[in-house]
């Protein structure tokens, strides 16, 4: 029996690419890059939603279908790749990921897709794999903001209202806080990403404990480089994405806390030089951050 | 439960108007604190004291301090004042010359507030109970911890969820004579960084003085100090940010020693926006070199490892919508938790709904019984295979409940 995933659920820009990679390194779980295949719940629906959103949707599948596939992730591989996918329009993503897992088993999946933390992802992720393990991956609202302000300079994932940033970061995570508080004890854990940073193997070493793998030293020194996974640097020319950008870039695991932040004082990214909320600073008390 | 005692009703003139806010087992007795109130300016308040041994039978009165009357005439209109009277808290505590374990009651009174102290349950001496600072009320919680006493002002202990609204709500007192003397600070829980912490409640266990710290944006503290020298002495920090559970574990509501360990009982903050915040109360055990585990809560990461529930309970007892661990309560009978629900009363969240108590016996936790529509449980204990529950007033059936 193929073993559930583990999906890693956050916002974008909540360090989920270098931890998915981490995670992927440890010889019992296979590291995905974005897959996005629980937005839709058919091949035809996935791809209409790309076509609408973006090309950006589906690189992060046509690496992993041209990698398992076709045994490599070259242009024409990625090309096979995107001629199976499109062949199969009737095909349920559900049972497109049960295939991809059984072709890795007995490697355990680990999935970072961003929105997958919309509620109606997470209802379809929980049909697929009831049994699968969640990770919350929690990041300070500010560097957050700022990443995703960036990432708007950069016309890469357009935000066009700033506010939304801030309503982004705060539906997504009481949206997941939510889900994993409705989940069995021990199916749903919580980690701030900050942290992980500041000393990846005293939390690597208890997630493998949490998903009952090995912790050994070895195990654990494998989780320290993610650059070793086949998706951690960038793609061919038709499918170069499928993590975040900067990662893949440079796709080392850089030990050490980031710059401290506070929930306290304007946003830059606000045009009327506003602070967060007062439920965002609420529930980002709750997540650990000040 | 086996071999159930009888216990007899208590004998109070006023069960309508009585509160049960202790309930103590002591030696072989059980001891309960009642407040009555009048219901006119000329009917005055009194804490009574009452005795039962454990084993069940009679009550008997054993002391009483009276209290300020809560009632004024305005014109013809007779008005209830909001005293906070009487007794809250009971510590069976090593006190410097009381011998091994004596008990330790605080009363604060309009009309002159006290430390009771007994050593057999029947007798009690009557400590001299000033307020520890200017601006503070009376002390509200008295334990003992390396020869000397500490205590905690009543209306620190009083607002458990609430930010710090003056520096004395984030220290602890200390007096070196149990009977006599003026309380000096022994310092504030804390590492100067400005926080508006507020020191809910205080223990003496092994050696040391522990205070449990409501951080309102970080999640509840555990810190520690050894009572060497003069005071005010060093803190240590324990237990941080709600013990990596952050503000869902706003407040350890409840503290007791029992079994060699210091337990801690959760809640999480009942004002906020967020319904996830019905992510229901834990248990911790903390040990006396501050290792610690879950006890009732939420598996999770941590700086001192993965952290999974030792009792195999999720939070609230496996029901995210329980608010708070309101009680915890040591001795003989084993280990007793209680749990309560939040109800909206008059308007704003109280945990005044229905309540579950759960007794712990060799790690195993079972559901021994419950209350519904009765208000707030305000105390309760196990004795002679019984479950005692003090209730507020107002309750039907009067303050105590016998199960």
């Amino acid at each position: 029996m193929t073993a559930a995933p583990v999906f890693v659920l956050c916002p974008a820009r909540s360090y989920s690419s270098v931890l998915c990679c981490c995670l992927g390194g440890h010889p019992a779980l296979y590291g995905l890059p974005e897959l996005y295949l629980f937005v839709a719940d058919t091949v035809s629906e996935l791809l209409a939603a790309s076509a609408r959103r973006g090309p950006f949707m589906l690189h992060g599948l046509l690496r992993v279908l041209a990698q398992l596939r076709e045994g490599g992730q070259g242009e024409a591989q990625v090309e096979a790749a995107r001629a199976w996918l499109t062949a199969r329009p009737a095909l349920e993503t559900a049972v497109l990921y049960r295939q991809l897992a059984e072709t890795v088993a007995p490697r355990r999946c680990v999935d970072k897709t961003p929105t997958y933390a919309f509620p109606q992802n997470l209802r379809r992720l929980l049909a697929a794999w009831p049994d699968a393990h969640f990770l919350h991956l929690g990041r300070h609202p500010r560097p957050t903001g700022d990443s995703l302000r960036r990432a708007r300079a950069k016309g890469w994932r357009a935000i066009d209202d700033m506010g939304e940033i801030e309503r982004y970061w705060r539906r997504t995570h009481a949206d997941l806080a939510e889900f994993g508080a409705r989940l069995p004890a021990g199916q749903y854990m919580y980690l701030r990403g900050e942290a992980f940073l500041a000393e990846p193997r005293l939390w690597l070493g208890q997630i493998a404990e949490w998903l009952g793998i090995s912790d050994s030293p070895a195990a654990i020194e494998a989780m320290c480089h993610p650059e070793t996974s086949p998706y951690a640097r960038p793609g061919p020319p038709n499918a170069p994405y499928g993590h975040n950008p900067g990662f893949l870039e440079d796709p080392r695991l850089r030990v050490g806390a980031p710059p401290s932040a506070s929930l306290a004082g304007p946003l830059d990214w606000m045009p009327d030089g506003g602070g967060f909320a007062a439920d965002t600073v609420s529930l980002a008390h709750r997540l650990g951050y000040r | 439960m086996s071999s159930q005692a009888t216990f007899a009703p208590l004998p109070i003139e006023r069960p309508r108007n009585a509160s049960l806010k202790v309930l103590v087992p002591y030696r072989d007795t059980v001891v309960a604190g009642v407040v009555e109130t009048g219901d006119t300016p000329e009917s005055p308040g009194v804490q009574r004291l009452l005795v039962a041994p454990a084993a069940g039978g009679e009550w008997r009165e054993t002391h009483r301090v009276p209290l300020a009357p809560t009632h004024v005439r305005q014109g013809d209109r007779l008005l209830r004042l909001t005293l906070a009277q009487g007794a809250a808290t009971a510590t069976v505590t090593r006190v410097p010359g009381g011998g091994a374990g004596s008990l330790l009651i605080p009363v604060v009174s309009a009309v002159g507030s006290r430390i009771l102290r007994s050593s057999d349950g029947e007798t009690f001496d009557e400590l001299p109970n000033p307020s520890p600072a200017q601006g503070l009320g009376p002390v509200g919680q008295a334990v003992a911890a390396g020869g000397r006493m500490f205590g905690l002002a009543a209306s620190t202990r009083e607002k458990p969820f609430a930010a710090a609204a003056r520096a004395e709500d984030g220290m602890v007192f200390v007096r070196d004579d149990p009977a006599e003397g003026v309380w000096v600070s022994a310092g504030a829980p804390g590492d100067g960084d400005g926080a508006a912490r507020r020191v809910h409640g205080i223990a003496g266990f092994a050696g040391s003085v522990w205070a449990a710290v409501t951080h309102p944006e970080a999640g509840f503290e555990l810190w520690r100090a050894e009572p060497d020298g003069a005071p005010p002495f060093t803190w240590r920090p324990v237990l941080r940010e709600g013990t990596w559970r952050f503000t869902v574990n706003k407040v350890a509501t409840a503290m007791v020693i029992h079994a060699d360990a210091l337990w801690l009982g959760t809640a999480a903050p009942i004002d906020e926006p967020w319904e996830i915040g019905h992510n229901g109360p834990e248990i911790l055990r903390v040990e006396a070199d501050g290792a610690w585990e879950v006890v009732v809560g939420a598996p999770r990461f941590t700086p001192d490892g993965l952290k999974v529930p030792l009792a195999e309970w999720g939070p609230g007892f496996g029901d995210r919508r329980n608010a708070a661990i309101t009680l915890l309560s040591g001795g003989d009978g084993g280990m007793l938790a209680c749990h309560q629900f939040l109800d909206r009363p008059g308007g704003g969240p109280t945990h005044s709904g229905p309540a579950s108590f759960w007794a712990e016996r060799d790690g195993e936790w079972s559901r021994i019984g419950g209350v519904d529509g009765v208000g707030p449980v305000t105390a309760a204990c196990l004795a002679g295979g019984r479950l005692l529950v003090g209730l507020a007033a107002g309750a039907p059936g009067g303050p105590l409940a016998v199960f």
